[in-house]
């Protein structure tokens, strides 16, 4: 399996780059703090609106140039990192734990707790998740805490629906009679005979879901409504520089690059991912 | 004389069909009025079409179902309504063999994890005992011992049942639910499983409820033979007296039907015509009627008592004078 | 007159580990109005060689190759894509094991045969929907009216194999391939279509190439058999001759592990080992890690030999005088 699954994942011509992509980012996120050459909240006066080092009027002080108020653009980009994706990530275990709970609830006892689960959740499915999330985040009165909240609800419903149906289909087989008859009480059957087959669709699903939670949260900080203003936030780098598109595009070209590629590498790994654990064509 | 192991008594299941508005429930029978014993050491086969309720029968006789009457009694005891130590008695006592390894085993799980959560559960063994214990019974099916670290996906289809074999005996059990074992495996392979399958017979006095579609095969294996259609018994009685003189149309039709055994029947047999179909609660008259070359006005409105004819139990109006 | 002949066709799919030969020089002859029964275990390559032998391989999968190919007297591989399309939609008909997946299920089987009548016949709708009556009752299934009107999936297995044999009738084959045409289904209704096979074959003079992994199903039935292992061909010949004398170990242990009446023991004979992988084939003969009668000289290759009609593919075939002589050639 492990052997064969590698080799499909690594015959996705995407797949390796994207991977390697992705781990840079995570990298530069989880060390931004060290690597980046100054303070992302430093207002320098005297170099406002620096362009990038590759451009006339560029220093090699400020490699990504800087903003309005003078702030490095690399510092804050890097600070950025840290915090959307680190609140992307927190938002997706969050709703992680919470859809694999309520969808194992459901799976396991069926009948009523099912129906209304389920109907929950198809509720919250109706929402388009960026809408969901602005609704959630208004409710809870908005900042960080909120947001990470509201995109963390909304993305329980994939999860619940991932794990729930695993559980429905692989409750039907063989094996599952199988370890009954070896005696396997409910806790050991869940654990020991379900849940490592449910493993690889929540992990393929919860790769996907990241690009999502991402997209969520830099959204949420453009409308102001997940970092307050100074903390630097990719989408808050965003709102905050739209004013001055064309007078420094970079201040809002390199933001709105650093969350394209983080979600493309996030939905390429996804998608090599699921087709590397589901493999439609009949390859032996 | 060796004592009676299983005792089934007129065991019935039904099933609800889906319910129409403003209509009383209705009610599928998958199982209707089966009894038979069985002795130690011995093995009976079940045969039958598919939707005749062998499947039904099987999984009610490893108490995974309970039926909606009779009883099943194991060695005097009923194997239903059982709890702690007596239900973990009863799972080490009856084992189940699947149809098909590949999904009764976990793919997710080395073949050595799965075997050692069988006896962590029914078994209390330290560590060492259970690893004794599994590396015996991959070597009885013919296995070798670090096939315990593999992953199902990794062996081939009679190595899987193999392995789906020795999870069986692991426990030491009396009586093996084995459920149209060899069904999916090659004819070279099917007689590598059937000669261990009889080997463990002859080595723990295993008892075995067999149960296939393939009468070549349940003549190699089996003592009794029951015949099932419809969820109804229609002929019960040893293998060899089934064979040489079927009394039922049905198991007749059955047999003549079989590739590898048409050739020994004496008795002149027109092939069935039509298929087997669901009976309701409600059929009057023996299920196997619309297919009988033999039914008459009798066959549809009356429902065959069992009755002893020369070795057989045959439900049937006809048997004996066609 | 020759209906099929197949001269050394091998089939290979490319893979990580090289090419794999899962059809290895197979050759085929039959004659109009033949049966004959083509049997090996799963991964024989029986089923990819009839699927070669109808150009119905997928092209960007495998790659195959072929001397002599001709149905019905006309040579296959010299006619152009079309031409060869159109002769074998007129004269070779195929069902496959899986009737339900094989009808389409969007459509009534009624609709289904007309199409294929209209193709082949023509003619106006009155007398189409005579010769689709006309076909059910000929495969057996006697409630016509609602049965045109019916989709698959509201007939059982048996009853969409009898179907998928009346669209195969339709066009009046020469020959008609049956890939394991009964394996699944229960052995009353396996008894029911075999049956009716064979009468087709009797009344209608249709060649009959019947595939199956189980020897036992052609014991009475066919005419001709081959038996197949890993995709090479092993042994072929007169049906009686093989069954009752087979030349090749293999063949031998295939029949003696058939459930037996009147065996003394109740244990079977049961042939050692598995079958090899066919990408890592044993050197010489492919049967030979597992064979009782192997010898130093089976690791050459071994070329298939001929008794008459009865061809073996095996240098000390069962109960023939001992070919030390010609091994290694």
């Amino acid at each position: 399996m492990n052997s064969r699954f590698v080799q499909r994942f690594i015959s996705h011509p995407a797949a390796l780059p994207a991977l390697f992509g992705l781990l840079l980012i995570l990298l530069l996120a989880v060390l931004g703090h060290a690597l980046s050459p100054f303070n992302p909240v430093l207002v320098d006066p005297h170099a406002q609106l620096l362009p990038p080092m590759w451009q006339a009027g560029g220093v090699a002080a400020h490699p990504l140039g800087t903003d309005d108020l003078g702030r490095d653009m690399l510092s804050r980009l890097l600070h950025g990192a840290r915090l959307t994706m680190g609140s992307a990530t927190v938002a997706l275990l969050l709703a992680l734990v919470a859809g694999v709970l309520l969808g194992s609830i459901a799976g396991l006892a069926g009948g009523l707790p099912d129906l209304l689960l389920r109907r929950c959740m198809d509720v919250l499915l109706a929402f388009p998740s960026i809408l969901l999330a602005i609704l959630l985040s208004l409710a809870f009165g908005g900042g960080m805490t909120a947001c990470v909240m509201a995109v963390a609800i909304a993305l329980t419903p994939h999860f619940f629906r991932v794990c729930r149906d695993g559980l429905c289909e692989e409750l039907g087989k063989d094996y599952v009679s199988a370890a009954r008859l070896d005696g396997a009480g409910p806790v050991s059957l869940y654990l020991q005979t379900l849940l490592p087959n449910l493993a690889a669709p929540i992990v393929v699903r919860g790769t996907l879901a990241f690009s999502t939670a991402i997209l969520d949260i830099a959204a949420l900080g453009y409308l102001s409504l997940g970092a307050p203003a100074p903390t630097p936030e990719w989408g808050n780098l965003l709102a905050s520089a739209h004013d001055f598109i064309q007078l420094a595009p970079w201040t809002v070209t390199l933001p709105g690059l650093a969350i394209l590629v983080t979600v493309l590498c996030a939905n390429l790994v996804g998608d090599a991912l699921r087709d590397a654990v589901n493999p439609r064509g009949a390859n032996p | 004389m060796t004592a009676t192991l299983l005792t089934v008594t007129e065991l019935g299941k039904r099933y609800p069909l889906p319910r129409p508005l403003f209509r009383p429930q209705q009610w599928q029978t998958a199982l209707r009025d089966v009894s038979f014993s069985l002795t130690s050491g011995k093995t009976i086969a079940v045969v039958g079409e598919s939707g005749s309720g062998k499947s039904t029968l099987a999984r009610q006789l490893v108490g995974l179902e309970a039926p909606s009457e009779g009883d099943i009694l194991l060695e005097g005891q009923s194997i239903f309504g059982r709890h702690e130590e007596a239900l973990r008695q009863l799972r080490r006592d009856i084992r189940m063999i699947f149809q098909n390894p590949s999904a009764s085993l976990n793919p997710r799980v080395t073949v050595g994890a799965q075997l050692d959560q069988a006896l962590q559960h029914l078994a209390q063994m330290g560590p060492r005992q259970r690893q004794e214990r599994i590396h015996e019974a991959l070597t009885l099916v013919g296995l070798a011992t670090d096939h315990k670290h593999h992953y199902p996906h990794q062996f081939s289809g009679g190595q899987r049942q193999r392995v789906a074999i020795a999870r069986a005996i692991l426990l030491q059990p009396k009586l093996i639910i084995a459920d149209e074992p060899v069904s999916t495996l090659d004819a070279s392979v099917q007689a590598q499983i059937l000669n261990l399958l009889l080997d463990l017979q002859a080595a723990r006095n295993l008892s075995f409820v067999f149960i296939s579609h393939d009468l070549g095969v349940v003549k190699t294996i089996s003592d009794h033979v029951l015949v099932l259609y419809a969820g109804e018994a229609m002929e019960l009685g040893p293998t060899e007296a089934i064979f040489r003189q079927p009394q039922h149309p049905y198991t007749r039709a059955l047999i003549a039907s079989s590739p590898t055994v048409q050739r020994a029947l004496q008795v002149p047999v027109t092939p069935l015509r039509g298929e087997l179909a669901q009976s309701h609660e409600t059929a009057l008259g023996c299920p196997f009627a619309q297919r009988c070359p033999h039914a008459d006005e009798q066959c549809r409105r009356e429902r065959p008592q069992a009755r002893w004819l020369a070795e057989q139990r045959v439900a049937c109006h006809k048997a004996g004078s066609v | 007159m020759s209906l099929l002949r197949v001269d050394n066709l091998s089939v290979e799919f490319p893979s990580l580990y090289g090419d794999v030969r899962v059809v290895d020089n197979f050759s085929l002859q039959m004659a109009a109005g033949e049966v004959h029964g083509l049997v090996g275990e799963s991964g024989s390559g029986k089923s990819l060689a009839a699927l070669a032998i109808l150009g119905l391989l997928d092209p960007a999968a495998s790659r195959w190759r072929c001397d002599h190919l001709s149905l019905n007297d006309k040579d296959l591989l010299r006619a152009s894509a079309s031409e060869r399309r159109r002769w074998q939609a007129k004269y070779a008909s195929v069902i496959f094991q899986d009737a339900q997946a094989s009808l389409n299920p969007s459509f009534t089987v009624g609709k289904q045969l007309d199409d294929i009548i209209k193709l082949h016949h023509g003619g106006g709708k009155a007398e189409r929907r005579e010769r689709a009556a006309d076909l059910l009752h000929q495969v057996g299934i006697h409630n016509i009216g609602p049965a045109l009107e019916s989709y698959p999936h509201q007939f059982s297995a048996g009853v969409n194999q009898r179907a998928m044999i009346a669209l195969a009738l339709a066009c009046e084959p020469a020959l008609l391939i049956a890939d394991e045409p009964t394996t699944g289904l229960d052995v009353t209704i396996q008894a029911q279509l075999l049956e009716l096979l064979l009468k087709l074959n009797s009344e209608r003079g249709m060649g009959l190439l019947l595939i199956t992994h189980d020897i036992a199903l052609l014991a009475r039935n066919v005419e001709r058999i081959t038996v197949m292992y890993c995709g090479q061909v092993v042994e072929s010949g007169d049906a009686d001759d093989v069954f009752l004398q087979p030349f090749h170990p293999y063949t031998r242990a295939l029949l003696d592990s058939l459930p037996k009446l009147n065996q003394p023991s109740r244990r079977l004979q049961a042939l050692r080992g598995a079958k090899p992988s066919m990408m890592n084939l044993p050197v010489g003969c492919y049967f030979g890690p597992r064979c009782p009668r192997a010898d130093r000289d089976c690791v050459h290759n071994v070329p298939l030999s001929e008794q008459g009609d009865h061809r073996y593919r095996c240098l000390f075939p069962i109960g023939l005088a001992d070919r030390r002589d010609g091994a290694g050639s």
